[in-house]
């Protein structure tokens, strides 16, 4: 499976983390590959109980974009800060903590 | 008291002799010093504020809401721990006038937000960021390695960041008071936080931000850094701010962030569907623009150039939609204004915008 994860805005526009982050579990070692696929099934599962654009009266928050691709279905995930799902903002985290290593 | 705006009668003891139609009298026809010191001794209602202004403006439509209770500017933090989640806004952590016990980011968000509304209310006479004794809220430790902080209309929020990059961001006092600015701007301007006006709106919380931590420091505008995160990034990182306002695309280039995008003129205004048109990005020129006037004018920046941009933010001639060409001519025309048209003040402001290439 593969994730792709973009993220928009925040305090400050950092070209280098304005690229698409790609995970591919096939690159991971196996423990971390489990994790991803938990991860990405939980946020799935309350994608559409997340909200999606921030409000107009917020300002350095970040948009998240997830491009999921579990075994060729693909699924897209939208989220902004704050994240409200913890299933969505655990998934954020894991794919960033992961590109980050 | 008046309409909600608390007056210090002892601000100086000569004016508070005088009557207050001699006052108004002053602050009409006065020199600046004498302006200044009758509109500081005046009571700061609508009256006032006409009197501020060559020609009078029409009041925002926030202020002809019935006038709220009374307010006597006092603090009122409450700090809160999101303890790695990211619910808002957490469990309290520290409540105004209470001890530390021992949180660095808790401890650090408390001071930030005193120092903050020091500042306006020192500087400006402002009770907080709606003048109105606004409560300050923040929480800290959201999110678990979160590099970044943000205000959600009533509240800062801060991560610790992720350690390998980023260091918590309540360690930068500029980044506490760029939060809260927005908070002011909002409750002034109300600039559209898109594209240029998304940009004045950042630079604006820049500009405040670092005249927070200038005043923290008692520096002249000389001795300034204008850099804005100066202490986020980790020594793995190659960079000394997320943004420098002296000389905007320097602040760092490193391998993974990037290079820092910011233009300094106009010739270089990025044009882009990210960051919201690049509020982030092009915020570098009204920046610029304001580092040069402060250096220009000498002295604290908070002083002069602080207070045209602050008035200027205040002005209802400026629009929640202006762009930068229109923001600059109301800081000159607020420069004349407030000091002399042919000042030194507003010379340096148009210099400023025409160093950038806005005017």
């Amino acid at each position: 499976m593969r994730v792709e994860l973009t993220i928009d805005g925040g305090f400050a526009c950092f070209p280098g983390l304005a690229k698409p982050i790609t995970i591919d579990s096939t690159q991971l070692p196996a423990a971390d590959a489990a994790d991803l696929r938990r991860l990405c099934g939980a946020a799935l599962a309350v994608a559409s109980d997340e909200s999606t654009s921030p409000p107009a009266t917020l300002y350095d928050a970040r948009r998240y974009h997830l491009a999921i691709d579990i075994d060729g279905v693909k699924r897209d995930l939208d989220a902004a800060d704050p994240v409200s799902q913890p299933a969505v903002a655990d998934l954020i985290a894991f794919v960033t903590n992961v590109s980050r290593r | 008291m008046r309409n909600g705006r608390y007056r210090d009668s002892h601000r100086h003891s000569l004016l508070c002799i005088l009557p207050p139609h001699m006052l108004e009298e002053i602050a009409k026809h006065g020199t600046p010093a004498q302006r200044a010191a009758a509109l500081a001794a005046l009571p700061a209602d609508e009256a006032t504020r006409d009197l501020r202004s060559a020609e009078k403006p029409a009041p925002r439509a926030a202020r002809l809401v019935a006038p709220k209770p009374p307010a006597i500017p006092k603090k009122r933090r409450t700090i809160y721990d999101a303890a790695g989640a990211q619910q808002l806004p957490g469990k309290v952590a520290r409540r105004e006038g209470s001890k530390s016990l021992g949180d660095v980011a808790v401890d650090e968000a408390y001071a930030g937000l005193g120092a903050t509304f020091d500042f306006y209310l020192a500087n400006f006479r402002r009770n907080s960021i709606d003048d109105a004794g606004f409560p300050l809220k923040a929480t800290v430790h959201y999110g678990v390695g979160y590099d970044n902080a943000f205000w959600n209309g009533k509240q800062m929020v801060f991560g610790d960041g992720d350690g390998k990059l980023f260091n918590r961001f309540t360690s930068s006092l500029d980044v506490i008071g760029h939060e809260l600015a927005h908070g002011v701007t909002a409750h002034e301007a109300g600039l559209v936080y898109l594209e240029q006006p998304g940009a004045l709106n950042e630079s604006l919380s820049d500009v405040f931000g670092s005249l927070i931590k200038q005043y923290s420091l008692n520096q002249d505008a000389a001795q300034a850094d204008w850099l804005i995160g100066a202490s986020l990034f980790t020594p793995n990182v190659k960079g000394v701010a997320l943004r420098s306002m002296k000389a905007p695309g320097t602040a760092y280039d490193d391998p993974v962030l990037g290079r820092d995008p910011q233009p300094a003129h106009m010739k270089d205004f990025a044009v882009t569907t990210r960051d919201k048109g690049g509020v982030h990005i092009n915020s570098g020129i009204p920046n610029r623009a304001f580092h040069l006037a402060a250096i220009a004018i000498g002295g604290k920046a908070w002083a002069a150039a602080g207070r045209i941009w602050y008035e200027t933010l205040r002005d209802p001639k400026l629009k929640a939609d202006a762009n930068f060409v229109a923001f600059a001519k109301l800081t000159v025309a607020t420069a004349g204004r407030l000091y002399s048209a042919a000042g030194k003040e507003a010379a340096a402001v148009a210099d400023a915008w025409k160093q950038v290439g806005v005017l």
